[in-house]
């Protein structure tokens, strides 16, 4: 067994765009916000790669689950805006809980023993 | 206006999003840096990080750029727009990659659309599909006799009861087999030819046509033997002969003693049910035995033979839902009941012969055509060789597109490094070829238009032309779109493929690695090398053969002097009322001729020599049994005294037919060597017995006389069928007289047109040839196609020549400077040259094994496929005697023929060993140091 928790985990396939639309739950932010949100909210074991994180954006934008508009940003500067769409609500809503379902699915493989002592 | 507008919104939109793309990278960058200094960072350091975090910008936007979805469309715009830059930047070898392109595929186009126009395209008349043909279309002969196997033409009695019976069709018509020759006076004006046919009187409205002019008789005209005196012409003869005058309805035609008149103008674009033969004009069938005297097809009597006239083909309408294999079991179980109501009075074994009859039923969507097989055969390898032209031309553009996206490597791999993926380089590689095939493909149509016509105007230059519309429709332009995607693919991939494998590193060190030009290249290359040599090699080959085997069936033996013999076709019908003009007419002509100042000698013939037509019976040999009774049929015509020695057949055995031979003397035949072998197997045939049946219950006996050599009289190609001839008594209205003369034959035409005039100024000449000419007539088609080849091989032999001249010169010239190491270290020119000659020896000797490989399986395969099944009579008639292996053999050439190879391979070799000597010699004559510094 090894003690010490990775210091990172790899994204799996898919799970970025849950997590975007998920971290646009409570409102409005930028890509940058985006992925420091993630990476603190996960203790640091995510790290979004910039290289996958923007074309995910637009690729949500494409499909219309996220729209963007330009804001000044808390410092004053530009940024582009990204914010969550009906649609966007309704597809995290659907996502959401078929991750659910699929992460008790493996923790009861997983941990048998956990199941019967609760 | 509107997509305009559409399409310049969306192009700012593109602008607008490509600078939102960019700030917002922008702003994640200083906000990285800022986050970093924050946390102690110096600020440099901090931007730098922040950029690392990132990674390659360009990717990451190219990658973000992918997600908006219109981009992939806008892509391939900006590829196209890329590929014309790079055309027009290379205006000489764009040039040369366009027309190279374009002749192939505008050659390949022009032979589709033949084929097409003879093959595939559906008549143009109401519903084609529905249509099915009951007769062969590759019948030639009228025919009388008893018969076995499938019917290939039908009597008329047959036409009506099956018309009048059928459930399963709506409608049958007939037309006349031979498309006929008919002497014609037009309002009393002079005699001139008119070629036509008679056809059952429903024939245009089963066909579905409209008249362009007057009206077409119909089947309510048809009230009786020469009740219906009617005319209808085709658009062509309207226009060729009356100029398309609307004032010909009523227009009096004179055939023999009556009189007929024009009702009407058929459709334009309707040409007759037979494909490539035009008729000028359509009589209804109750006016047959009055345009045809002598011959009388209605009530089935042919002089003096009782036996069943069969000269109609036959063609049917399917009701609609109706399988073919309903009608065909219909149609026969009709036929076998006309065949049994036919045959009581013959003996049993005739009786079980004729019942043995049956009808194939075909479709005929694209109307019936003489002698599609051959057509089809002959094209299709035609069409097979212009695809190898295309091989070959599509070859040399990959090689030029190779050579420049070898000069283009430094920026395939600056590409590659910043980021390019390499599935959108080969995008953009292949965008180009298409491009290119695009533009050789436009042009091909042009090159196509011409190129068709040139070939419809070959094809309908000989007296037996094919008359054949080929047009550009629907299916000829997909052919052509297909064929200018596939080269564009297939020239375009193989350079993309190999240009973005480049290894970025070495590319980008500036030399193209040359001291030892990576050996994967060079194995490549020379693979090239080798594929072009075989691709060519099978071209000349093909075209070598072609050429080949037409000299050959010129050079023919036919068994007798092709040289001095006039062929005059005497039609005695004006002259003679009784339907059978006697011998002492033919006798009396043939005395005036032999007159005449240069003939040596003279005789006459029913069948005539290559005339199209040829009669068969079915016969019983003295001593002969076989249990097949496909065995007992001969072919047979009946001569003038003389006529063996006249022709310059020679008699093997026996004597010829002569002078004595009359109608009241004892019956003689003279047989040919075939029949002998078949019927006699090494016994002496003279003074036994041939008999066959001339009426219900009476039978002629012929004795044999003589037994002559095997000549060739009807066909050049295929086996020559056991012949019986017997003396000539005279009972058809056309026959050939023939004419050997000391000197020139056209010489003594005049004087023998005017002789023949002597004995009756009735007669008609129907048409007067050598024989030389009539076998060029019946030679046409292949020559034909074997010059078309011949054109085909000399394109393909400058297209190899250039694309092999071009890939080996280049790969030499590259090799510059590992020639100047060599030199430098003290190899001597000649040992530099003898290299690059000794490689590019190897180079050939694998492209020739893989060539002459290649050649020797397709030639087998065409011809065990093509010419194994080329005989050329009908089924019925061949008696399968002697087993000729025909399968590798055209004309008596063997397929793989060692003096075309020969000649094909030492052209490529000097060729090639020219182009790789030349730049070789140069590049060993430059000083090494600049050898060295090249590139």
């Amino acid at each position: 067994m090894n003690p010490k928790p990775p210091s990172r985990v790899e994204l799996l396939q898919g799970t970025l765009d849950l997590l975007i639309l998920r971290t646009l739950l409570p409102g409005t932010s930028h890509g940058h916000a985006i992925a420091k949100h993630i990476q603190r909210t996960s203790e640091d074991l995510l790290q979004v790669e910039t290289g996958s994180l923007y074309p995910a954006l637009h690729r949500l934008e494409a499909k219309g689950w996220i729209a963007a508009s330009w804001d000044l940003s808390e410092k004053g500067k530009r940024a582009r805006y990204y914010r969550l769409t009906p649609l966007g609500r309704k597809q995290l809503a659907t996502e959401q809980t078929k991750w659910q379902a699929f992460s008790r699915a493996i923790g009861l493989i997983l941990n048998p023993g956990d199941q019967e002592a609760q | 206006m509107n997509s305009f507008l559409r399409k310049l919104r969306w192009l700012r939109r593109r602008e607008s999003k490509e600078q939102d793309l960019e700030a917002e990278l922008q702003f994640h960058l200083s906000e990285e840096a800022t986050e970093r200094q924050a946390s102690g960072v110096a600020a440099e350091e901090a931007r730098f990080a922040a950029q690392r975090d990132l990674g390659n910008l360009t990717l990451v936007k190219e990658k973000t750029r992918a997600m908006w979805t219109w981009t992939a469309w806008e892509a391939v715009l900006q590829d196209l727009r890329f590929g014309l830059r790079m055309m027009i930047r290379n205006p000489g070898s764009t040039a040369i990659a366009v027309l190279t392109l374009a002749l192939a595929i505008g050659l390949n186009t022009a032979i589709f659309s033949v084929l097409n126009a003879a093959l595939l395209k559906d008549l143009p008349v109401h519903n084609p599909h529905d249509l099915v043909m009951l007769s062969d279309p590759n019948a030639s002969m009228v025919l009388g006799g008893v018969l076995q196997g499938p019917r290939s033409v039908f009597s008329y009695r047959e036409f009506v009861g099956l018309r009048d019976r059928t459930q399963t069709m709506s409608g049958l018509c007939a037309s006349q087999l031979p498309l006929w020759r008919w002497p014609v006076r037009i309002s009393g004006g002079q005699q001139e030819e008119a070629h036509g046919r008679v056809v059952s009187e429903n024939y245009f409205s089963f066909f579905g046509i409209q008249p362009t002019l007057g009206r077409f008789f119909t089947r309510h005209d048809a009230t009786g033997i020469g009740k219906d005196p009617y005319v209808v012409i085709s658009y062509n003869y309207w226009q060729r002969r009356f100029g398309g005058s609307k004032a010909i309805i009523g227009t009096p035609v004179r055939f023999y003693r009556t009189t007929l008149v024009i009702i009407g103008v058929a459709a334009k674009n309707f040409r007759g049910e037979t494909v490539g033969q035009d008729p000028d004009l359509w009589l209804p069938m109750h006016m047959q035995p009055i345009v045809m005297p002598g011959i009388d097809g209605l009530s089935e009597y042919m002089g003096h033979a009782p036996d069943k006239l069969m000269w109609l083909h036959v063609f049917g309408r399917r009701k609609p839902g109706v399988a073919l294999a309903k009608v065909q079991a219909e149609v026969n179980v009709l036929f076998r009941g006309f065949l049994k109501a036919e045959s009581p009075s013959l003996s049993p074994e005739d009786r079980k012969e004729a019942l043995d009859e049956s009808i194939l039923v075909r479709p005929f969507r694209n109307g019936a055509f003489h002698g599609r097989d051959e057509f089809a055969e002959e094209w299709i390898i035609l069409a097979a060789l212009a695809g190898l032209v295309l091989l070959v031309a599509c070859a040399n553009v990959a090689n030029l597109l190779l050579a420049r996206a070898a000069a283009r490597s430094r920026e395939v791999a600056i590409r590659l490094s910043i980021g390019a993926g390499r599935g959108r380089l080969i995008r953009q590689f292949l965008a180009e070829s298409l491009l290119l095939a695009g533009l050789g493909g436009m042009a091909g149509i042009a090159v196509a238009l011409i190129a068709s016509r040139v070939l419809v105007l070959l094809l309908s230059g000989s007296p037996n032309g094919l008359e054949l519309v080929a047009s550009l429709d629907i299916r000829v332009l997909a052919f052509t779109a297909c064929a200018t995607l596939l080269t564009g693919i297939f020239f375009g991939l193989v350079p993309a493929l190999r240009a973005t494998r480049t290894a970025v590193s070495e590319d980008l060190k500036g030399t193209g690695r040359s001291a030892t030009a990576s050996r994967q290249h060079t194995a490549f290359a020379k693979a090239f090398v080798v594929t072009q040599i075989a691709l060519s090699l099978l071209l000349v080959m093909g075209a070598g053969l072609f050429l080949r085997t037409l000299w050959n069936s010129q050079s023919l033996s036919l068994g007798y002097p092709e040289r001095n013999l006039l062929l005059v076709e005497v039609d005695t019908t004006g002259a003679n009322n009784a339907p059978a003009p006697g011998p002492n007419l033919y006798r009396e002509m043939a005395e005036g001729i032999r007159a005449i100042p240069g003939v040596r000698s003279v005789t006459w013939s029913d069948r005539g020599l290559f005339s199209g037509f040829d009669g068969s019976f079915a016969i019983q040999v003295e001593g002969f049994t076989s249990a097949k009774e496909s065995d007992r049929g001969s072919t047979g015509d009946s001569v003038g005294p003389a006529y063996f020695s006249t022709i310059g057949i020679p008699m093997l055995l026996g004597r010829e037919i002569g002078p004595q031979d009359i109608a009241l003397s004892r019956p003689v035949c003279v047989i040919n060597e075939s029949f002998a072998k078949h019927f006699f197997a090494g016994r002496n045939p003279i003074g036994r017995h041939v008999s066959y049946n001339v009426d219900d219950n009476k039978r002629r006996s012929l004795e044999i006389v003589g037994v002559a050599q095997n000549a060739r009289v009807t066909s050049l190609r295929g086996k020559i069928d056991p012949k019986f001839y017997t003396a000539s008594d005279q009972t058809w209205n056309r026959s050939w007289i023939e004419i050997r003369t000391w000197g020139d034959p056209s010489r003594v035409s005049n004087e023998v047109r005017k002789a023949i005039l002597a004995v009756n100024g009735r007669l008609d000449i129907q048409s007067e040839r050598t024989l030389r000419e009539t076998l060029a007539a019946q030679n046409a088609q292949p020559r034909l196609v074997a010059q078309l080849c011949s054109i085909f091989g000399i394109l393909a032999l400058v297209l190899a020549a250039t694309g092999i001249y071009g890939v080996l010169s280049y790969n030499v010239a590259r090799r510059t400077n590992e020639i100047g190491i060599r030199m430098a270290l003290g190899a001597g020119v000649r040992r530099v040259v003898g290299m690059i000659l000794e490689e590019t020896g190897w180079m050939i000797a694998a492209g020739v094994v893989a060539g002459v490989a290649i050649a020797a399986v397709c030639t087998r395969l065409l011809a065990t496929q093509l010419y194994g099944v080329a005989d050329t009579a009908p089924r019925w008639s061949l008696a399968r005697y002697e087993h000729v292996d025909s399968a590798t053999q055209l004309y008596g050439i063997t397929a793989m023929d060692p003096l075309t190879i020969g000649a094909a391979i030492g052209l490529l070799a000097v060729v090639a060993l020219l182009a790789a000597y030349i730049p070789a010699t140069r590049a060993a004559h430059v000083d090494p140091v600049r050898a060295l510094r090249h590139e």
